[in-house]
């Protein structure tokens, strides 16, 4: 039987950094090195990435798989121009995808690891709604995208920040006031001044026992996001990830690791415009170059 | 240092500067002569006086510096001069008020430091002169250090001052390769920690003297119950910390670090819609006590200065939270979930919450970014921003 593929979940917090370029050029990258790689529009408030590659009006998109029209998640794939890359288009057409169901959202992630391929990789959208902080949970390899402008950093880390405490609160959803303790914990305003998670767990230490606080501190240590410097234009601007990746390790206790920069890349502006598909740019490019770099260097780690 | 030739540098800059000490009251006289208005050396010359004990001329001669540096909009100055002259010799309440009235109309309001001095009342200034300590530093001295505590706001009368980052984020700019210097605090910068009031802060930064300074500063527990007795105080203060045009002001507000803000209470509008029992949209003010994505708590302030009937469990209402920027203001409807008074130690608070509706993409982005770490975390975000990214020159790229 063939190994589930690996998932990447490309999240970011603020919208307009580039998570569907980068989603896209990381997909096209592995599909590239013959890797067989499906990427999904998973922005379902307002999918937009079939655009991105060239199709105007998909024929399936995910909202025929919720809505059992098709049965599998194969059979919403479409071939692209790229051998080896299939997409699964987003729904912006039906709202109340933008907020599924729980039921629906477990049915998506279950079919998610049933798929025939390498790799899938989520295009998630932007904000830090619980939809797209779980669908980042379940990857194997959460990948931030950071463009080097203080306000997307901020947003880059609350996203990060979300995702430990959506972890956590998930994990004692059985148990209503651990979970209104982590709650409180997730307001940076908290009047228990529980500031930091190593707070949090010390709080739960004191209330609970230290099997919870085990548990939880190896659920944190799990969570292994790779951050990505989008539009980078100069050395300094590589720092954008470091930035985050400080900060994190300090307040969260988590390690994020610093995956490198994309450089900001006139061509991609300009299929953009043009609404010419990102996947068919010159591998010469530099934007093209660079996710191969990452690509390559997130390979040797898997 | 290169210093210019004695032709060049003139008699009242190396008095000023400290280069050519002139000790000899006859001799001041003689260079004010030359230099009958300007503020900084009438000063200094009633510092003179002052350390000889020629009280009645040290008074007079503070009392003209303070209307000199007045006319050239150097409010903060003209507080100091005119506090030096008051503690020779006591004001009349008249003469007091006779100074604020001078202040508010011909001291500048520009920008929010001057609007500070120059918008009190009688009463509100008095409380503030009273209470402003003055701390003189020498070169080297250090006046706040990282992770330490902080809790005075302070106002540069003069001199220069250092404030370096953390050796946390200094260590990681050295790893990045990238240079860090210091920023230079001079007259009408303020530093310090001052928010949220009612607790205590650390430094984030270094802060040394690279010069003589005179430094004015004002305990934040002070500040708090200045605030809560005088609401007008509150908000001039809060003017200060917002983020403004640079174009508009002076370089003052260039190093109000944007990081603060953080921690600056936030200012929330309420009104009732008309329909639900309630008279037509009767607008109420607090100040978000704990803000999320999903719902705030607002501080009323006293019952009887705001009865807030109308504001009661299960109405729905509409609001406007002022996220101190001119483009950061958000407005969102939400219903009451509950209302109750705290005891407080000055008498008790009407706290309400209220859980917000659905709001649009851009107002929870707005919100998402202001509500997206603690004060520390922020803090952190932005002193590594400021010393690993942000460009020395924004027109300029490095290249790869």
């Amino acid at each position: 039987m063939a190994s589930p593929p690996k998932i990447w979940a490309i999240g970011g917090g603020k919208g307009g950094v580039g998570k569907s370029i980068v989603s896209i050029l990381l997909a096209t990258e592995l599909a590239r090195l013959n890797q067989s790689t499906i990427l999904i529009d998973a922005d379902l408030g307002g999918a937009n990435l079939h655009t991105m590659m060239g199709i105007k009006t998909p024929v399936r998109t995910l909202n025929d798989f919720v809505t059992r029209k098709y049965e599998s998640m194969e059979e919403i794939c479409i071939q692209t121009s790229v051998k080896n890359l299939q997409l699964i288009c987003g729904a912006s057409e039906i709202l109340s995808l933008a907020n599924p169901q729980y039921a629906q959202k477990n049915k998506i992630v279950q079919n998610l690891t049933q798929l025939a391929a390498d790799h899938v990789i989520l295009d998630l959208g932007a904000g830090t709604s619980y939809n797209v902080l779980d669908f980042f949970l379940i990857a194997d390899n959460p990948i931030v995208v950071v463009t080097p402008q203080p306000i997307s950093i901020q947003n880059a880390y609350g996203f990060v920040r979300n995702a430990i405490y959506r972890k956590l609160s998930r994990m004692a959803s059985q148990q209503s006031g651990l979970q209104n303790m982590i709650k409180s914990a997730m307001d940076p305003k908290n009047e228990h001044q529980m500031r930091t998670i190593q707070d949090l767990l010390n709080a739960v230490d004191q209330s609970y026992n230290k099997q919870v606080v085990h548990k939880f501190r190896e659920a944190i240590q799990k969570i292994r996001p790779w951050v990505i410097t989008n539009i980078a234009r100069d050395k300094r601007d590589h720092n954008a990830g470091r930035i985050i990746q400080l900060v994190a390790e300090k307040y969260l206790t988590i390690h994020v690791e610093e995956l490198g920069a994309i450089y900001y890349d006139p061509m991609v502006e300009s299929m953009v415009s043009s609404m010419k598909p990102i996947a068919s740019l010159s591998p010469e490019c530099v934007s093209r170059k660079d996710a191969a770099r990452l690509v390559q260097r997130l390979l040797k780690r898997l | 240092m290169n210093m210019p030739d004695d032709h060049q540098y003139s008699i009242m800059q190396r008095v000023l500067d400290g280069t050519l000490t002139v000790d000899s009251t006859d001799e001041f006289k003689e260079i004010l002569k030359i230099y009958p208005d300007d503020p900084l050396l009438q000063r200094k010359y009633a510092d003179l006086l002052l350390e000889q004990s020629q009280l009645d001329e040290a008074m007079a001669a503070f009392h003209r510096a303070s209307q000199l540096f007045i006319d050239q909009g150097m409010n903060l100055q003209a507080i100091v001069a005119k506090i030096l002259q008051w503690s020779i010799r006591k004001p009349t309440h008249e003469e007091g008020q006779q100074y604020q009235r001078l202040l508010s109309q011909k001291g500048a309001q520009q920008t929010p430091l001057q609007r500070f001095w120059a918008n009190m009342s009688y009463a509100e200034l008095v409380t503030i002169m009273l209470r402003l300590v003055r701390v003189r530093l020498s070169t080297g001295n250090q006046i706040a250090c990282v992770d330490e505590p902080v809790n005075d706001i302070y106002f540069v009368v003069s001199g220069t001052l250092a404030e370096t980052i953390s050796p946390e984020c200094q260590m990681e700019a050295t790893k990045a390769g990238v240079e860090t210097e210091p920023m230079l605090l001079g007259p009408n910068d303020i530093f310090g920690n001052i928010f949220p009031l009612n607790q205590p802060t650390l430094s984030y930064t270094n802060v040394v003297a690279v010069t003589e300074v005179e430094l004015v500063r004002i305990d934040k527990t002070v500040l708090h119950s200045a605030c809560l007795k005088f609401p007008n105080i509150a908000n001039l203060l809060l003017e200060i910390y917002k983020p403004e045009n640079v174009n508009k002001c002076d370089r003052a507000w260039q190093t109000v670090r944007r990081s603060i803000r953080f921690g600056v209470p936030t200012k929330v509008e309420i009104t009732v819609p008309a329909g639900q029992g309630a008279e037509a949209d009767p607008l109420h003010t607090g100040i978000a006590v704990d803000l999320s994505l999903g719902g705030v708590c607002v501080d009323l302030g006293s019952p009887s200065d705001m009865p807030a009937q109308d504001l009661i469990k299960g109405r729905s209402v509409q609001l406007v939270l002022d996220l101190l920027n001119e483009v950061a203001t958000v407005d969102l409807t939400g219903k009451i979930v509950w209302h109750r008074e705290q005891k407080t130690d000055k008498g008790a608070t009407v706290l309400i919450g209220i859980r917000f509706d659905a709001m649009n993409a851009t107002d929870r982005e707005l919100l998402a970014e202001y509500c997206s770490g603690s004060i520390g975390e922020q803090n952190l975000l932005w002193s590594l921003w400021d010393s690993l990214v942000k460009p020395d020159n924004p027109g300029t790229q490095n290249g790869r």
